[in-house]
């Protein structure tokens, strides 16, 4: 647990006068489960926009694996093995679940640059075994994303996360709009993401939901990072306190 | 059960349901007048639809990706006009008709320049070029029609407008059949194809999975205009004309073929063949209306109602159709 993947130094952002990050430094070790907490406008989600490669930091380090990287864009942050999982945008809605699943990496039969033909059969079995993993009750992968439900929604995309054997799987609000019960069942793939050795990173208004699957849990307000710690140091009550009273 | 199954899949996929519609239309016109079916109306049919057809493809791709192209009917008169006016000037007839299909890229080029660089609605950006690109063509010729180089002529009205003996087909049918396959390879079995779907769909999903959704948007453009001008190449070397004011109207019929094909203009549904389905059923609507002997001032009404009828069917099929869980 104590090798780090992900390091930050000093890590600033501007939009235009508002400065949304001020000189945060994270250090997320491999296989932990990290939840940013804050209210709206704290800064997690600057934060995690950087890690994913949407923004540029202004000023800071970003090491992986202890390797120093300079994170463009979507595509480096996923050459890298950094997943994110944008709230309500992570998938395609009118497309099926195998196209989704390989959307931006689909198998391809032959290349010309980056000009391919699909490998549809490969796509169809390769996304019937993804979504296996994570026990969900759908027949194939021609399935349209618009008919599943919220929690199926989430399942395709950390099928998707196991599938490409993602690093570190960054996702914002994955329990947003769930059921109880579909909460659960997000709450259960994540353990088993944990399990299988990726590093978790989620973005949450509810403290409730994450409390039980992090292993840390990191405070943000006004930009800066104000709380750092681990869950056996905590509580929902002192975090929920930090939150409010910062 | 299977029936479920069926009424799903043709729900989930209204080209068909234009297809059956395309069916009974030619049916309908084929009861009135049995002349609409015969050699002589089949070859007409199969010389004016492709044209549109084209354009619509292209239509249909840009749509899939999320953009429209308003400057497509003007870009069918420039390519042309170039064309003819160039070889006219003692230019070699095959370096003028590149010369005139690069033009189109480069219109295409500049609509998605416009559209993505300052953020505009396509719809806005391309008719300001719709604009644009028809003041030029009219510009070019001074208003005035040129002659049609005749002899200079000769191969590429042989390579693409010549009819073919013995057949209903002129070769531009032929090219049609090829580009067809070629772009139902780019839209429905290429990774491209994936992309463009995505981009249409989700930008911000496409995107943060590593899709250059800018690259796909340009990509489509350019083959937007491309196909338009391509099919004013065909229309001028088969009418033995190059006028800068054909093709007017083509964009919104574009759009119609491609919505009736079951294209959604919100982007990330459509398809090559609904495309060419739409574009059929609009010119044999028009022809047949001819045939029919009715007044042919009704097309616009019919295609009107067609494109009424066609985006509420597949608005609520498909509303429909996702509720069921089989």
């Amino acid at each position: 647990m104590s090798e780090s993947i992900i390091k930050c130094e000093n890590l600033n952002k501007w939009y235009g006068s508002i400065q949304a990050l001020k000189d945060v430094s994270i250090d997320i070790k491999k296989g932990e489960a990290v939840g940013l907490v804050g209210d709206n406008g704290a800064g997690k989600s600057t934060f995690i926009k950087i890690l994913s490669g949407v923004h540029k930091q202004d000023s800071g380090n970003i090491y992986f694996n202890d390797n120093l990287v300079n994170i463009k864009n979507a595509r480096d942050a996923m050459a890298l093995g950094i997943e994110t999982i944008f709230q309500d945008s992570a998938l395609a809605p009118t497309l099926s679940i195998a196209r989704n699943l390989f959307v931006g990496r689909e198998p391809t039969k032959f290349k010309i640059g980056s000009f391919g033909l699909m490998d549809k059969e490969k796509m169809a079995t390769e996304s019937i075994e993804a979504i296996k993993k994570v026990d969900l009750d759908l027949r194939s992968g021609d399935e349209i994303v618009e008919n599943l439900s919220g929690g199926e929604r989430q399942g395709v995309v950390i099928a998707r996360a196991i599938y490409f054997r993602t690093k570190v799987l960054i996702m914002d609000e994955p329990t947003n709009h769930l059921s109880v019960k579909e909460t659960a069942k997000v709450l259960k793939w994540i353990d088993k993401l944990k399990s299988e050795g990726t590093t978790c990173i989620f973005i949450t208004h509810n403290l409730h939901h994450v409390y039980p699957v992090s292993d840390r849990l990191i405070t943000f307000a006004r930009g800066e990072k104000i709380a750092d710690v681990y869950k056996k140091d905590t509580s929902v009550e002192e975090l929920t306190r930090m939150i409010t009273h910062d | 059960m299977n029936f479920r199954k069926t009424f799903k899949t043709v729900a989930t996929r209204p080209e068909f349901a234009a297809l059956a519609i395309f069916i009974i239309i030619a049916i309908i016109f084929y009861g009135i007048n049995e002349n609409f079916l015969n050699r002589r109306n089949l070859r007409v049919l199969f010389t004016i639809s492709p044209e549109i057809a084209l354009i619509a493809m292209g239509a249909t791709i840009l749509m899939v990706s999320g953009e429209f192209d308003l400057s497509v009917g003007s870009v069918f008169a420039l390519s042309g006009v170039i064309m003819v006016v160039l070889t006219n000037a003692g230019v070699n007839p095959h370096l003028a008709f590149t010369i005139a299909l690069i033009m189109c890229i480069f219109v295409g080029l500049v609509n998605a320049f416009i559209t993505l660089r300052f953020g505009i609605p396509s719809f806005i950006a391309t008719l300001g070029t719709m604009f644009m690109v028809r003041s030029i063509a009219i510009v070019i010729v001074k208003a005035d029609f040129p002659t049609f180089p005749m002899e200079e002529m000769y191969w590429l009205r042989a390579i693409f407008a010549n009819p073919i003996p013995g057949t209903v087909f002129r070769m531009s049918f032929v090219w049609f059949v090829l580009i067809t396959l070629l772009l139902i390879f780019y839209l429905h079995r290429s990774n491209y194809g994936n992309w463009s779907y995505a981009t249409g769909d989700n930008p911000a999903a496409a995107a943060a999975m590593g899709v250059n959704t800018t690259s796909v948007k340009i990509r489509n453009f350019v083959l937007c205009s491309f196909l338009a001008g391509l099919a004013g190449i065909f229309m001028v070397l088969r009418t033995r004309a190059a006028f800068p004011s054909v093709g007017v109207g083509y964009e919104l019929q574009a759009i119609a073929a491609s919505v009736i094909g079951g294209a959604s203009l919100f982007g990330g549904i459509g398809t090559v063949f609904g495309a060419c389905v739409g574009a059929f059923l609009l010119k044999f609507l028009d022809n047949g209306l001819v045939m029919a002997r009715l007044d042919v001032n009704w097309f616009r009404f019919a295609v009107g109602t067609l494109l009424i009828f066609a985006v509420i069917a597949n608005t609520n099929l498909r509303r429909i159709a996702n509720k069921m869980r089989d």
